[in-house]
């Protein structure tokens, strides 16, 4: 058996992965990135289960996951599935983002890594975003809602994201294509090139150990990384079976009462006090991640001689953290 | 690094946190914004909490039994075969 493995680990090239990576990659902090991906991963596979069974049109869609959820054959556990691999994909690139920042592995020569991760965490929000709509309750719709109010206030830009684009489908037929078939194409060719550049530079150093970093073969990160990542399946997978993601039933039309996902809170709680903070505070934000390259270029990465950039990185994270907070307990005082 | 894991564990507690994510409704069912520009003829008020309840509220959706042992099954054998591999490590 061993020498069957072996002879079939040769056939597939397994011994020109055993090149060196900095040992501190099987670290935590350091493996987000891949952890992200298997939570991607579980993402895909449980969406192609779903979309089997999925109906995108206003009459049908909310039925349709009801269905899945009652009637399909372990569809109610799939569907967990799918909504807590979400959630850990937004805890887990969420602390990519932090830790990268704070080692400053997005400094010279990795700032297109850090702009095409920039543009990951966009899509990532896009996905998220569409699919809120899908499950069409009352928190779908009012997610449809907003879709719909932004498409009005950017005008000509925000055409394709309207109504009047077409007649000939729904808009949730629309997001429900966006969700299963633009994001997806975009994302791909994305992860490929933020692998690729992350593959073509190495994985940065960490800013305190450089004179005593030790090497492991790239074999040992991915043991690791599928070790740990069965770890992760196998949580997901308890939450799943235990807290079942929320669904409603069809939405009453006209109205507002929900508060979107705790991810996008921060932006409601900044909506609740002017409206059009929802096109300006994620386009902000987006903004002044794309310029942390541009900001700071020194090749200075020890945290102590950072602390200005630091100390405002962190601030920014509190406050996002802070009106995350205020967004929960906040009782909805806006009208679009 | 110990933060980004405790920060990892407070951020996967609070996705955890049912009321947090079912709860999302506004607290009292009178506060609710109307969009008046589209429906301002359409009568979009409520005769009472349970009516408003009724019609609006968040329910969780009773899941099918059916596969619940299996499901069961699948975890525990992910938990079991993650549990090995540790204690192989």
């Amino acid at each position: 058996m061993k020498n069957f493995i072996k002879l079939i680990l040769n056939r597939l090239g397994w011994e020109r992965l055993s090149y060196p990576v900095p040992s501190h990659a099987n670290t935590l902090s350091y493996s987000l990135g891949g952890f992200t991906l298997v939570g991607f991963g579980i993402l895909i596979l449980s969406g192609i289960f779903l979309a089997q069974y999925y109906n995108p049109s206003p009459e049908g869609a909310n039925r349709s996951v009801h269905y899945i959820n009652e009637q399909v054959y372990l569809g109610w556990f799939i569907r967990g599935l799918h909504f807590w691999s979400m959630q850990f994909v937004v805890v887990c690139v969420s602390l990519h983002v932090l830790r990268t920042f704070v080692t400053a592995s997005f400094k010279n020569p990795r700032e297109i890594n850090w702009l095409s991760g920039v543009i990951l965490l966009g899509i990532i929000g896009g996905f998220i975003f569409t699919g809120t709509t899908l499950k069409w309750d009352q928190e779908a719709y009012e997610a449809l809602e907003h879709n719909l109010w932004v498409a009005k206030k950017l005008g000509p830009f925000g055409f394709v994201l309207s109504e009047n684009f077409t007649e000939s489908v729904s808009m949730l037929g629309r997001l429900y294509g966006m969700h299963t078939s633009f994001l997806p194409i975009i994302f791909f060719p994305l992860i490929a090139l933020h692998l690729a550049l992350q593959q073509f530079h190495g994985l940065s150093q960490k800013p305190l150990d450089q004179n005593k970093m030790g090497f492991i073969p790239f074999t040992a990160h991915m043991k690791h990384l599928v070790f740990n990542g069965l770890g992760l399946f196998a949580l997901i997978s308890t939450l799943a079976l235990f807290i079942l993601p929320p669904l409603g039933n069809t939405p009453v039309i006209g109205i507002e009462v929900t508060k979107p996902p705790w991810m996008f809170l921060w932006i409601y709680a900044l909506e609740n006090r002017w409206v059009p903070f929802l096109i300006f505070a994620p386009a902000i934000l987006f903004l002044l991640l794309i310029m942390v390259p541009f900001f700071e270029r020194t090749d200075v990465t020890i945290p102590q001689k950072r602390k200005l950039p630091i100390a405002i990185f962190l601030l920014g994270v509190l406050f996002i953290v802070f009106l995350i907070i205020l967004g929960y307990f906040t009782t909805e005082g806006h009208t679009m | 690094m110990k933060p980004i894991f405790y920060i990892f564990c407070l951020m996967i507690l609070i996705a955890a946190n049912n009321d947090f994510l079912t709860g999302r409704f506004t607290e009292n069912w009178t506060q609710y914004s109307v969009h008046q520009d589209e429906h301002a003829d359409e009568d979009l008020t409520f005769d009472s909490t349970d009516e408003f309840i009724e019609i609006a509220s968040y329910k969780i959706a009773t899941p099918s039994k059916k596969g619940y042992f299996l499901s069961i099954i699948f975890t525990a054998t992910l938990w079991g075969l993650f549990l090995f591999l540790l204690k192989a490590k």
